[in-house]
């Protein structure tokens, strides 16, 4: 696991050696549980992070990590047709080495994710193929006959926003990531600084106890009237912040009054923090501004108190019925070189390999063109990112190319082959999680063989 | 017109005026003294079909056309400032106040934003969009859904402007898009409905409305639509999409158990479609219900959804989807008129866009020079994080079904729409919006509070009529007489402050940001 940063945390790992904790079997939560709590009081952990990319709309896999080798490319082409990326300027972005998967095919980069591809060259990011929504591993034709069950409201945005944020369509109470941070609650000094979104509502970040604290992109927004006497009156003030922070009995009117009561201090908190804290990089574009803020937070993690932390942030657009080769590799562009930058500021924080971050979307698109787009479908590629990725290589499997083939449903839509919630248990055993907590975090792993994906180190 | 037996016995019962104004805030922009008084005077019932007699009020297109909008300087995309003085004039200002707000609240379910409007002059296409849901707020929804299908910025929205027929030989599907969507946001929804609004269970499961196959069935059906007529002028943003048949599918179509021929043209098509979509049993509680948790409450019982929907299914004289009728059983219920205003759950938070029109209207805030300069209020850390028009995506700014995490209101299973907007940033930032226009108005909208100017010597009753105009019956005295000494700490020889301060305190608070 984590030796080599947590070295400095002598005290505790001695403790985990002596108590003969094994490396792979025993991540950090079984060891806090074995050790008692005195242990985890003495030693807090060493610092992690989880940063979800979201690219809310839908991402087009096949344009973003396009096939390459002759015969896939083929099928490729044949099946997008007037959608289908050239090959030619692939040839730069061909992910090389161990990249080759099954029946050796061969995947390249779009050219709009060139700034990525160093990052896997050097092994710091890997790429997950068809990966997805899935209850139990699932084959054509137990989803055509119905006879295993299936996620709900597949193809639908908001469920399966959802569904991959929280593994339950829309009005699900609690998210993974929130459900994983319960598992540390005691890891921060503040719960507030747990889960962070710089990229909207989302249900991904909500736990038992708390949901996701919202920032903006230069952090908290302070209530400009309470840091003033209204009109000379500091009575009116005064009361101005009782009123909104008083706990209500009305349920919806208790909510607005917690809302604001959180945002009164954890402004107060956060602002202190963040002072005089920058991070360089070129963080212009919406995405790359999002994860700007993230850095700052990560760089402030001390003051903050904080162990354990996991970040929304997200990209807008990727619903391209029409228009998909105008308008989604100005999209890749801006998430490959907001990536390419945050990896770039955490390495010089010197917490690269204490940061994870992920991309995910609500499900991938049809393999066939409408026209000059795609539409809604289901198993995407995603990456992942940081120092501690097994990185420079391609997990999962992806089938034989064929708008009607084995691998693909209802005319194109990749059937998932990896899960959701496997993707998810990699990233929770990283951040510390035990096995067993892994399956009440994510409830359909037990569907899945125990073996790990083993996308990331330890 | 038949209503329920207790909403005609309410006809006749004169409300008191914070009666009134609660009334007000579901059916209008936010009360006005004058409405109050109306109301009160002649109850509900004459009151609203008043209102629902009166024809549109100029429309935005023809306002944006007379001052001149109409040309190279607005024919780009980002450049729609325009749009938010039309939409703000007639949110503030229209007379057909009802129809207006209707309008509004079919704009959050029949989603638009002008940014992803793919002709020229977008404001236009946004405009036109707003007028035609307030020129069928009140009339058929079958006819509603079909202009909503046939305008060109919903296809646009949508993509399936320029949508193509299947080719067999390139394996090009039609765009999947507006046949997905359609069913699942403006109709009849992912699951099968009890006409109570309740998720019919089979087997203890609910069950999907639709599968991938009907869409692509129904997808064939939106194929040949586009422009119609050259962008030389604004009109074709007025006009309904012109069909092109040799690019509508003539494939056979089936979606929803209906199967249209083989060989049926792109206008038949798109009737028998309308027609099919329409007859669901879903519509009325799935169109009834969102219109209640958009004008009401959040969390009607089932047997509010219930009545609604009855209505929606004949309106007493044999005719389904008369919205007219709708609207009129959504606002004269007996569960909206005379709600426990002691449960912990009742009402909906007033979603950002209303507090500022509900400001406007009860102080009679106007533009000076007829300008109207609104900003996009979209920005959460200083404005309303909500704008008309802008939303992001087709599923609104917030989700009928949204459920904060988290909360004692998850754990009874209730939701919160306008919660889904509702986070640290957006608190603020709707405070320090507040703190701007209570002060000093916005551009060229002004106020005197000269009503309130003239009660400011006497803070109680400057409270008391700031409270009734902001929030009706539904304020506590408690809290009112906090505000009421806080605001009697400022000197009585400055009674603008006074009136601004109690504004500002009013309109902060959590009871007033849940409309009752």
């Amino acid at each position: 696991m984590t030796d080599r940063r947590d070295l400095d945390r002598r005290a505790f790992l001695l403790r985990a050696l002596a108590l003969g904790a094994t490396r792979a079997a025993a991540p950090l939560a079984l060891n806090l549980a074995a050790i008692g709590a005195a242990a985890a009081q003495s030693a807090p952990p060493s610092y992690k992070a989880l940063v979800c990319v979201f690219l809310y709309g839908g991402n087009d896999p096949y344009n973003t990590l396009v096939p390459y080798d002759p015969s896939s490319y083929r099928a490729y082409s044949t099946a997008r047709s007037d959608i289908a990326l050239p090959r030619d300027p692939l040839r730069a972005t061909l992910l090389r080495g161990k990249a080759d998967t099954q029946g050796g095919m061969q995947f390249a980069l779009a050219p709009a994710l060139a700034p990525l591809a160093p990052l896997y060259e050097r092994g710091d990011m890997a790429a997950l193929l068809n990966v997805g929504p899935l209850i139990v591993p699932t084959t054509k034709a137990e989803y055509i006959g119905a006879r295993v069950p299936l996620p709900p409201k597949l193809f639908s945005h908001n469920d399966q926003q959802s569904v991959w944020q929280a593994l339950a369509p829309e009005g699900a109470s609690s998210g993974w990531a929130g459900r994983l941070t319960d598992l540390f609650a005691g890891a921060n000094a503040q719960r507030t600084f747990t889960g962070i979104t710089a990229g909207g509502s989302t249900v991904l970040l909500a736990g038992r106890k708390v949901a996701g604290y919202r920032v903006g992109i230069n952090g908290s927004t302070q209530i400009d009237l309470l840091h003033r006497d209204i009109y000379g009156s500091s009575a009116c003030t005064a009361l101005l912040r009782e009123l909104i922070t008083e706990p209500r009995e009305h349920l919806m009117e208790r909510e607005m009054s917690r809302i604001a009561a959180q945002s009164i201090s954890a402004d107060t908190r956060l602002r202190a923090a963040l002072e005089g804290v920058a991070v360089p990089g070129d963080f212009s574009s919406p995405l790359a501004q999002q994860l700007r803020i993230v850095a700052r937070i990560i760089a402030a993690r001390d003051t903050l108190g904080a162990r354990r932390q996991v970040f929304f942030v997200s990209q807008n657009g990727y619903d391209n019925h029409t228009g998909l080769n105008d308008a989604h590799p100005a999209l890749l562009k801006e998430m490959g070189q907001a990536l390419a930058a945050f990896q770039k500021a955490l390495s010089e924080l010197g917490v690269a390999d204490q940061v994870t971050t992920f991309t995910a979307s609500e499900f991938g698109r049809t393999l066939g063109s409408n026209g000059n787009g795609s539409d809604h479908g289901w198993g995407s590629h995603h990456f992942v990112l940081g120092g501690a990725v097994n990185g420079g290589r391609c997990y999962g499997a992806h089938p034989e190319i064929a708008l009607n083939g084995p691998g693909f449903v209802d005319n194109g839509r990749l059937l998932p082959t990896t899960s959701v919630d496997q993707l998810g248990a990699d990233l929770g055993a990283w951040f510390g999680a035990s096995r067993d907590d892994l399956r009440t975090v994510f409830p359909n792993l037990r569907h899945f063989g125990p073996e790990p994906l083993g996308m990331l180190k330890g | 017109m038949t209503a329920t037996p207790s909403a005609a016995a309410q006809q006749s019962a004169s409300p008191t005026p914070g009666q009134a104004s609660r009334f007000l805030a579901q059916a209008t922009f936010g009360p006005t003294p004058a409405d109050i008084d109306a109301v009160v005077r002649v109850g509900y019932a004459a009151w609203l079909d008043a209102q629902l007699a009166m024809p549109p009020s100029q429309t935005h297109f023809d306002w944006l056309l007379q001052k001149n909008r109409n040309t190279e300087a607005f024919k780009g995309n980002g450049i729609n400032a325009p749009l938010e003085s039309t939409l703000w004039r007639k949110f503030i200002s229209a007379p057909d106040q009802v129809r207006t707000r209707v309008a509004f609240s079919l704009s959050e379910i029949f989603v638009v934003g002008v940014s992803s409007i793919t002709a020229s002059w977008p404001l236009f296409g946004a405009a036109g969009f707003m007028d035609l849901l307030a020129e069928h707020a009140l009339g058929n929804y079958q006819d509603l859904l079909t202009a909503v299908t046939q305008n060109l910025s919903m296809g646009c929205m949508l993509t399936y402007r320029g949508n193509r027929k299947e080719d067999p030989k390139t394996g090009r599907h039609p765009d999947e898009n507006y046949a997905r969507e359609v069913m699942q946001l403006f109709s009849i929804g992912l699951l099968v409905l009890e006409q109570d609004g309740t998720v019919k269970m089979v087997n203890g499961a609910p069950v999907e409305t639709y599968t991938n196959a009907d869409v692509q069935g129904l997808a064939k059906v939106f194929t040949g639509w586009d422009i119609n007529g050259p962008e030389t002028n604004v009109e074709f943003h007025r006009r309904p999409m012109a069909l092109n048949n040799a690019l509508h599918s003539m494939a056979e179509k089936r979606f929803l158990g209906a199967v249209i021929p083989p060989g049926t043209d792109g206008h038949l098509s798109l009737k028998r479609a309308m027609e099919v979509i329409s007859a669901h049993p879903n519509v009325g509680p799935f169109i009834g219900m969102q219109l209640i948790q958009r004008m009401v409450t959040s969390n009607p019982s089932p047997a509010y959804v219930g009545r609604v929907s009855a209505v929606f299914n004949d309106d007493g004289k044999g005719q389904r989807g008369n919205l007219k009728a709708v609207v009129r059983a959504i606002l004269l219920d007996p569960e909206a008129r005379q709600p426990d205003l002691s449960s912990p759950h009742w009402g909906k938070v007033r979603e950002p866009i209303l507090r500022f029109s509900g400001w406007a209207r009860a102080f009679g805030a106007t533009s000076t020079n007829g300008e109207w300069a609104m900003p996009d209020t979209t920005d959460n850390t200083i404005r309303l994080a909500q704008s008309p028009m802008r939303s992001a995506t087709v599923f609104n700014f917030f989700r009928p079904r949204y459920v904060p995490p988290v909360t004692e209101l998850a754990r009874r299973h209730l939701v919160a729409p306008e919660l889904q907007i509702t986070d640290e940033t957006s608190v603020a930032g709707y405070l320090n919006f507040l703190a701007i226009y209570a002060d000093r108005g916005w551009e060229d909208l002004q106020t005197s509070y000269t009503p309130e100017i003239a009660l400011a010597k006497d803070p109680e009753a400057l409270v008391a009529r700031v409270v009734l105009l902001l929030a009706g019956d539904a304020f506590s005295a408690r809290t009112a007489v906090s505000i009421a000494k806080a605001v009697a700490t400022l000197p009585p020889d400055r009674p603008r402050d006074r009136v601004r301060a109690a504004i500002m305190l009013v309109a902060a608070t959590p009871e007033y940001l849940v409309q009752k």
